[in-house]
């Protein structure tokens, strides 16, 4: 009963940080925004839906269960960045749209040299 | 109530999520949006395979999620190339 308790919490976490992210989507206002919001959904979010499955597949003695969700969080934690680090260099490439312009802009000082 | 309601319930409460995000497929002005919301829709489809696995007890369904997010990694770091001009 203790471990059910646990394991939900782990889920409402997850689940809290995967609306606020999904909210940050719709309501951001620029695209660099909501690739920062984005980032939110799938590191935060999953990570804590993934604990939760490997602490249940470890308790009823499935052990390929837990194994394989710690290896897909860890997937998940080592290829998201990546994958979000060039989605923002094409952004910025492509001329996204910024809605500030009179920002600090250290990466088209560095690529116009 | 057992345990594998909840993993019912967090799988729907997921999909409605995921179902919002694609509000942003549609409507997003740029590439790079809809190429967000594409890769976290992904994501999420994933964790709702690895949710299943979980509520069948068998472990197939998680190596099928795990298949499912490297695919969408694979296919967003194409574009953001294709994109990029790199490519």
């Amino acid at each position: 009963m203790i471990l059910r308790i646990v394991i939900d919490l782990f889920f409402a976490l997850g689940i809290f940080f995967m609306f606020a992210g999904v909210v940050g989507m719709i309501r951001m206002p620029d695209t660099f925004c909501r690739l920062q919001s984005s980032t939110n959904i799938v590191t935060m979010g999953s990570l804590p839906i993934l604990i939760g499955t490997a602490i249940y597949g470890f308790s009823i003695g499935n052990t390929m269960i837990g194994v394989k969700s710690i290896v897909i969080g860890v997937f998940i934690l080592l290829t998201n960045p990546a994958g979000s680090h060039a989605l923002t260099k094409a952004a910025y490439r492509s001329k996204a749209k910024m809605i500030n312009k009179d920002v600090c802009d250290d990466y088209g000082r560095d690529i116009n040299e | 109530m057992d345990i594998q309601f909840d993993f019912i319930i967090v799988g729907i409460i997921i999909s409605l999520l995921a179902i919002v995000l694609f509000y942003r497929v549609f409507k997003g002005p740029h590439v790079i949006d809809r190429m967000v919301a594409s890769d976290s829709i992904d994501v999420i489809i994933g964790l709702v395979m690895v949710l299943y696995g979980c509520f069948e007890g068998r472990s197939l369904y998680l190596d099928l999620g795990l298949i499912v997010t490297l695919l969408g990694f694979i296919g967003t770091i194409l574009i953001s190339k294709y994109m990029g001009g790199d490519l």
